[in-house]
């Protein structure tokens, strides 16, 4: 099923168009290029060809495996470091959710208002202009 | 036609023979036999009908359909009315009476007026839409039966109410199968109701006292789409004397003026694909177990909304209907993909990134020109597939480590290498360049700059701006190897593993 989730684009690129042909009577304009597409393929091929040329870069080359930085000293094992007061602490990774900016209520209750308002005036305006 | 008929009825039928069975072991082989043979049916009727290109259904002797039809549509009016009676909630009956009256007085008092109409449509829009039902839902169904025996044992505070948790899937699949095939209004929204119906019955599955909160909060708002869906049908019946969807169509592409239903169930559309000022009972529907959540989210409900939209999408171009029904759905997707980088809980990244594409396809659906419904139907197809993988997966690893928040799912990749790479490939499918939701997505941005339409084209590029960083923060998090880093034993049932 995962193998018919990855060729699913190719799968529904062969049904769609002749579907969509048929339900609108005429022929469908090209929407994306064959000139796009294939600029679209080398950048995505590009990507991922890129971390293994790196890796074929260095070959040959003598590299030196080294433990990674962190905000004070390494403990070894890439996990924990000690900090600045002397005592250990495990390394964390954490996301940057930006609540202050983007949180749910502060943007939830005006956007609610204001899709509402629009639906009104809308709808008032077609149904009075019409009746 | 016989398919059609099979497609409805027999989910149908494997609903009522799933309320009544007990027994687990029988249940789960019943709901994988039926299932398969729903995903069968369907393809082999897409293969079938591939070639030609419409068909029209009319049948002679509906009498005693409708007759069905009523009296199911005034047996849920009263289950309604008793429910929200029994929780104190007396708005919802208020509007479910309202709107079944109409259509019973429609039923009996106008229907010599009508003219006769087909009642069965089924174009290449109706046959990918019986696919994606078909498969996503029946997928879906099929891991329910693991996920279902998990949660129970999970959650034991709940009552285990288990045979009507899958009727009511079976139904709802039914329902959507009717839905899709039907051209006469009444007939569609008979279904409509129906979904809306499971819809509640589902999301306050727990009984919990946010669950049934919530299950009311869906059920107003859908039910206030209904009324407008009647309303529509009302004026439809008494001015136009018509209650073949495709005939009004073609009205209105031909220059009558037809707005005031067209906008009556672009309204209704609206409500049931959750955009913005309804998009509350779709976050709400988050206290149902996962499956719900994923059926609700990916293969029915919404879709059913989208659905109606995409039909109406030739009537929609360059009017104010069509204006309303672009302008909110771009600015849902602006402002539900912002929201999104906020959330850290997966189900509610899920939910809020499904409103997103909603609305990005109500736009689209809205702008009413070929190249825009084509990113319609793409989006449709692709937002299915993904979303319903994602969904899955985020509730496989709640079953398995206990949380779906994604700071605990750091390092994943690790922890449940297989269950991480299903995630992947959904994030992947939901923005990356080789899957389908870029392309639509471009296609999408194209049709907008066509259409000359400066603001939507901000809703869009900042939108889809705020989508990329918040998936990729999310993948970032799955492929992070630090701490906690040890597997754990796997516990997916092996159903689970279908998708």
């Amino acid at each position: 099923m995962i193998v018919l989730c990855l060729t699913f684009p190719i799968i529904s690129k062969y049904l769609v168009v002749p579907f969509l042909a048929g339900m609108f009577g005429g022929e469908v304009p090209i929407i994306i290029s064959t000139g796009n597409t294939q600029i679209m393929i080398l950048m995505m091929t590009m990507i991922l060809i890129l971390p293994f040329a790196i890796r074929f870069l260095a070959f040959g080359k003598r590299t030196r495996v080294v433990s990674s930085y962190m905000a004070g000293i390494n403990e070894g094992d890439n996990k924990n470091f000690i900090d600045s007061m002397g005592g250990d602490k495990k390394m964390y990774l954490s996301n940057w959710y930006m609540q202050e900016y983007f949180g749910e209520n502060i943007l939830f209750k005006p956007s609610t208002a204001i899709a509402a308002t629009t639906i009104l005036i809308i709808m008032s305006i077609a149904i009075g202009g019409v009746l | 036609m016989n398919f059609i008929a099979f497609l409805i009825l027999f989910a149908l039928s494997v609903a009522v023979i799933l309320f009544v069975v007990k027994n687990d072991i029988f249940r789960s082989i019943l709901v994988k036999v039926s299932s398969v043979l729903i995903i069968g049916v369907s393809i082999v009727y897409c293969i079938k009908n591939y070639a030609d290109t419409k068909n029209f259904f009319y049948l002679e002797d509906t009498k005693l359909i409708n007759l069905i039809m009523l009296i199911v549509e005034l047996l849920i009016m009263c289950l309604i009315v008793y429910l929200s009676i029994r929780y104190k909630r007396i708005y919802v009956a208020i509007l479910s009476v309202a709107q079944t009256s109409l259509v019973v007085w429609l039923e009996f008092f106008y229907k010599e007026q009508v003219e006769k109409g087909y009642h069965i449509y089924s174009d290449k829009l109706a046959i990918i839409m019986s696919l994606i039902i078909a498969i996503v839902g029946c997928l879906i169904c099929i891991y329910a039966i693991g996920y279902m025996r998990d949660y129970h044992k999970h959650h034991k505070e709940y009552k285990d109410r288990r045979p009507m948790f899958f009727a009511l899937l079976f139904v709802f699949l039914g329902a959507m199968f009717g839905l899709i095939f039907s051209n006469n209004l009444l007939w569609m929204y008979f279904f409509w109701e129906i979904t809306t119906l499971c819809s509640f019955l589902l999301i306050g599955y727990t009984k919990t006292k946010e669950a049934i909160k919530n299950s009311f909060t869906a059920i107003w708002m859908n039910l206030l789409g209904g009324l407008a869906f009647a309303g529509a049908i009302a004026y439809c019946a008494i001015k136009l004397g018509k209650l073949d969807l495709n005939e009004i169509l073609k009205m209105g592409t031909s220059g009558t003026v037809i707005l005031i239903p067209v906008i009556l169930l672009s309204f209704a559309a609206l409500t049931k694909s959750a955009q913005m000022p309804f998009s509350k009972w779709l976050l709400g529907a988050m206290v149902a177990p996962t499956p719900t959540s994923a059926l609700l989210h990916s293969a029915t409900m919404v879709k059913a909304g989208v659905f109606l939209l995409i039909r109406l999408s030739p009537a929609l171009h360059g009017n104010l209907a069509g204006t309303m029904v672009t302008m909110v759905g771009g600015f849902t997707f602006l402002m539900t993909s912002l929201i999104a980088i906020s959330q850290s809980d997966a189900k509610k990244v899920l939910a809020y990134s499904t409103i997103a594409n909603l609305g990005l396809i109500c736009a689209c659906a809205g702008i009413g020109t070929q190249e825009s419904v084509w990113a319609a139907i793409l989006l449709v197809i692709f937002h299915a597939v993904s979303k319903s993988l994602m969904f899955l997966s985020v509730g496989a690893v709640e079953n398995t480590t206990g949380s779906r928040d994604i700071e605990d799912m750091h390092g994943l990749i690790v922890r449940l290498p297989a269950l991480a790479f299903v995630m992947i490939v959904g994030i992947a499918g939901m923005f990356l360049a080789p899957f389908g939701m870029l392309i639509s997505k471009w296609a999408a941005l194209k049709s907008f700059i066509d259409s000359n339409d400066i603001l939507l084209i901000c809703f869009l590029v900042f939108g889809s701006a705020a989508t990329l960083f918040y998936w990729t923060k999310w993948l970032g998090k799955l492929v992070s190897v630090i701490h906690h880093s040890e597997r754990l034993p796997n516990t997916t049932k092996k159903n689970e593993w279908v998708y």
